[in-house]
């Protein structure tokens, strides 16, 4: 379970979140719906340590992810919406170098990272060098390693992002099943209408500020709307933008 | 034209400060770092002006030279510099700005020969290896104007030499891909570090060069008359006019042509680079587990090896001791002694390699964040990667003076790993010494290392003082439990 309390975070004077709050439950996936600079990927790397938060606090399976940030790491999964990875390493002493450093036993990490890759379908690119790999492939590498230490906690940052749709429906089934083992998710995309179909509940983000929160037809009964995309624009004052952007550019081009 | 040359130069300098997290984390040093990285003028001005001052020291053997025979001898054993170092940045730093993705937005735009802008990005950064030849080129326009003319010809034919064939070679096997591990990758990787330290040795090979010269002009006079068509011998032809604008005119003509063939075989294998596949491991994943400090040394190796322009860095201790390491086996004695102070004086330069090895991780330590990774377990790897190097060459030192001087030497074992250790453990404890376990790249700086220094040889006058007190094996032995005791306090303190 994650609580997340009036957190708040400032980069010099620009303030990336302001004050928001939410719980994901247990056997929950909770969609983190927003425009670009709406302060999602910075919420979202508070909830897996990685930055600290201004004000507020984050609660994380119980662990103050502020003042213990270790813990937190160690069960949480984050896949960011770009691949970091060491591109002069090949998938399988980067596999490794996670194991080593998670501490997961050679056997369990043995058996996860086969059946990952087969999944996948990774087993040709295991030697070859990260770098000489396609975007979408890396994705693929960044989401194995998020996943090797069996996380409780799935953070994941438009990370569908370059997945073939195959690879794609095999990330959903498995985000099915890991909500059916009551892991909680929380989960960022672009795409409306997979946040349509996989998520249990829903966070609209603008401004660093949730504006409006529930599962989808709350919102859309909310917003007296048809889509989560008509929501998510009406919400987010794009609506009328979008009429006004289009028409100006039929008329320039 | 220029214009291009300067974005891209820019681009690269933005993407190198970009990759360090804790500059580009802070708005203000990010700043004012991007502000003088991009800049043409204060990059290549400040290492041209440190170039040209290497370069007067090589004046002074022409200014002093007797006769034209000896002046043209010796400009011709210096043309090998901007040569070799123009060949080393041009296939080095091709593979760098290439990796960086550089030209990726060329490739969509309509530019028929865009490796013109590569080449002229790379002879930027050979203007410091020109301005070194400058003094001597001065030295001999006072003595001898017409030799002085031909031999700043001769330097710019040297250069260009030097960066066609450094071209020819990232086209043939530069930029093509590898895809992957392969059986002989570590023959490889060990080439390269041989390749890499020979190359740093070569201002050492240049001073034996003017010494061996100057000793054995009689002898050598008639091999460089021989072969004076050959690059650099045909650069000591300065005071035949005619005969080295022939040669001039030849050089010139067949490195234009191949300059031009070469830039249109690069642009099209940056376009779409030729994929090496055959020797690539295949096989399903085998778990190998180790220890975290040991698993994220490992991988600081893995990296380094694989981007040759690392080893360099990491080799600096190893070329500070290399002159006294020659000098003594050119007398024939190398006493348990000289190989003490060689070991102290390895461990205490082992501080240059802080920079490198804390750069190992750049974009990546985004990744490693997302890791429960302490900084203890974080700074004793660094420390390990920082320290082998030095620890091997001080092995090697003490096989040296065990050849001489026997079993002796052996008691010096212990401090091949122990002052390394030492100063890798302070410089890391000094860079990471903020509160908190968060991880990150600090900022390294020439006045952070003075510091380290100074903080190191204190920390080796209080190991080394047992050796001036006490004789023999005691003296070893009690400079390498007081070595150890303070090796124990710095991990303590990580």
């Amino acid at each position: 379970m994650i609580e997340v309390e009036n957190l708040a975070k400032t980069f010099g004077v620009t303030r990336a979140v302001n004050g928001i709050s939410f719980k994901v439950h247990d056997g929950e996936i909770y969609g983190l719906l927003g425009p670009n600079g709406s302060g999602k990927s910075t919420t979202m790397k508070i909830l897996a340590g990685i930055l600290k938060p201004t004000a507020g606090r984050v609660l994380v399976d119980g662990i103050d992810a502020g003042r213990d940030p270790l813990k937190v790491k160690e069960i949480v999964g984050y896949v960011p919406e770009t691949p970091v990875l060491y591109e002069s390493l090949t998938p399988v002493e980067f596999f490794n170098f996670i194991g080593s450093i998670r501490n997961i036993p050679a056997e369990k990490l043995e058996e996860r990272v086969n059946r990952l890759v087969e999944a996948f379908e990774l087993k040709g690119y295991l030697h070859k060098y990260i770098g000489s790999l396609s975007f979408g492939t890396k994705q693929k590498i960044s989401l194995i390693s998020a996943l090797l230490h069996d996380p409780r906690v799935l953070i994941m940052d438009e990370s569908m992002n370059g997945l073939d749709p195959k690879s794609a429906r095999i990330l959903r089934e498995l985000l099915l099943e890991f909500k059916s083992e009551g892991r909680s998710i929380v989960f960022s995309t672009h795409v409306l209408q997979l946040a349509e179909m996989i998520c249990d509940r829903v966070g609209v983000i603008y401004n660093g500020e949730i504006i409006a929160e529930g599962t989808v037809d709350e919102l859309k009964e909310f917003a007296h709307e048809e889509s989560l995309e008509d929501v998510f624009l009406k919400l987010t004052e794009s609506k009328d933008e979008i009429y006004t952007v289009i028409q100006a550019l039929k008329e320039s081009l | 034209m220029f214009e291009i040359v300067k974005i891209l130069y820019r681009e690269l300098h933005y993407q190198i400060v970009r990759r360090n997290p804790m500059i580009a984390n802070d708005e203000r040093k990010f700043k004012s770092q991007l502000k003088n990285a991009t800049s043409i003028k204060r990059g290549v001005g400040i290492q041209a002006g440190t170039f040209f001052f290497l370069g007067l020291m090589l004046a002074g053997g022409v200014a002093f030279a007797k006769d034209e025979l000896q002046i043209g001898v010796m400009f011709a054993s210096y043309a090998m510099i901007p040569f070799i170092f123009s060949l080393y940045i041009t296939a080095v730093n091709s593979s760098y700005a290439l990796s960086m993705g550089l030209f990726e937005p060329l490739k969509a735009l309509p530019v028929k020969v865009g490796s013109l802008y590569l080449s002229e990005l790379l002879l930027i950064d050979t203007i410091p290896a020109f301005t070194m030849m400058l003094p001597v080129v001065f030295v001999i326009l006072f003595r001898h104007p017409t030799a002085g003319i031909l031999a700043l010809m001769w330097a710019v034919v040297g250069v260009f030499l030097g960066h066609t064939l450094g071209l020819i070679i990232y086209t043939v096997f530069g930029a093509r891909t590898s895809e992957g591990t392969s059986r002989f990758g570590a023959l490889k990787n060990l080439g390269k570090l041989i390749g890499v330290l020979l190359f740093m040795s070569i201002f050492y090979v240049g001073n034996y060069m003017q010494n061996y010269v100057r000793e054995h002009i009689e002898t050598i006079a008639p091999v460089f008359v021989k072969y004076s068509f050959a690059y650099p011998f045909s650069a000591s032809s300065i005071f035949d006019p005619l005969q080295s604008l022939e040669l001039l005119a030849l050089y010139a003509t067949l490195f234009g042509m191949l300059y031009v063939l070469t830039l249109k075989k690069l642009w099209g294998e940056i376009v779409e680079p030729t994929v090496s596949s055959t020797a690539v491991q295949k096989g399903a994943f085998k778990a190998r587990k180790l220890p975290k400090v040991l698993a994220l040394t490992l991988k600081d190796f893995k990296v380094v090896f694989r981007k040759s322009s690392m080893i360099a860095g990491l080799l600096i201790p190893v070329y500070f001791v290399l002159p006294q390491v020659f000098m003594a086996l050119s007398r024939g004695e190398f006493s348990t002694m000289l190989a003490t102070g060689l070991i102290f004086g390895l461990g205490w330069f082992s501080s240059i390699g802080a920079d490198p090895v804390i750069k190992i991780d750049g974009k990546e330590l985004d990744f490693l964040r997302t890791l429960p990774l302490t900084k203890k377990a974080f700074i004793l790897s660094k420390s390990i990667t920082m320290s082998a190097i030095p620890s091997a060459t001080a092995l090697a030192v003490i096989g040296i003076a065990h050849h001489y001087n026997g079993g002796e030497a052996l008691y010096l074992l212990p401090h091949a790993f122990i002052l390394p250790m030492m100063t890798s453990l302070t410089a890391m404890n000094y860079f990471y010494r903020y509160k908190g376990q968060e991880i990150g790249i600090p900022e390294t700086n020439m006045g952070d290392i003075i510091v380290i220094f100074i903080i190191v040889g204190i920390l080796f006058g209080i190991v080394g003082a047992p050796l001036l007190f006490m004789h023999g094996a005691t003296g070893y032995a009690v400079s390498s439990a007081v070595g150890m005791v303070i090796t124990g306090i710095l991990v303590g303190m990580s």
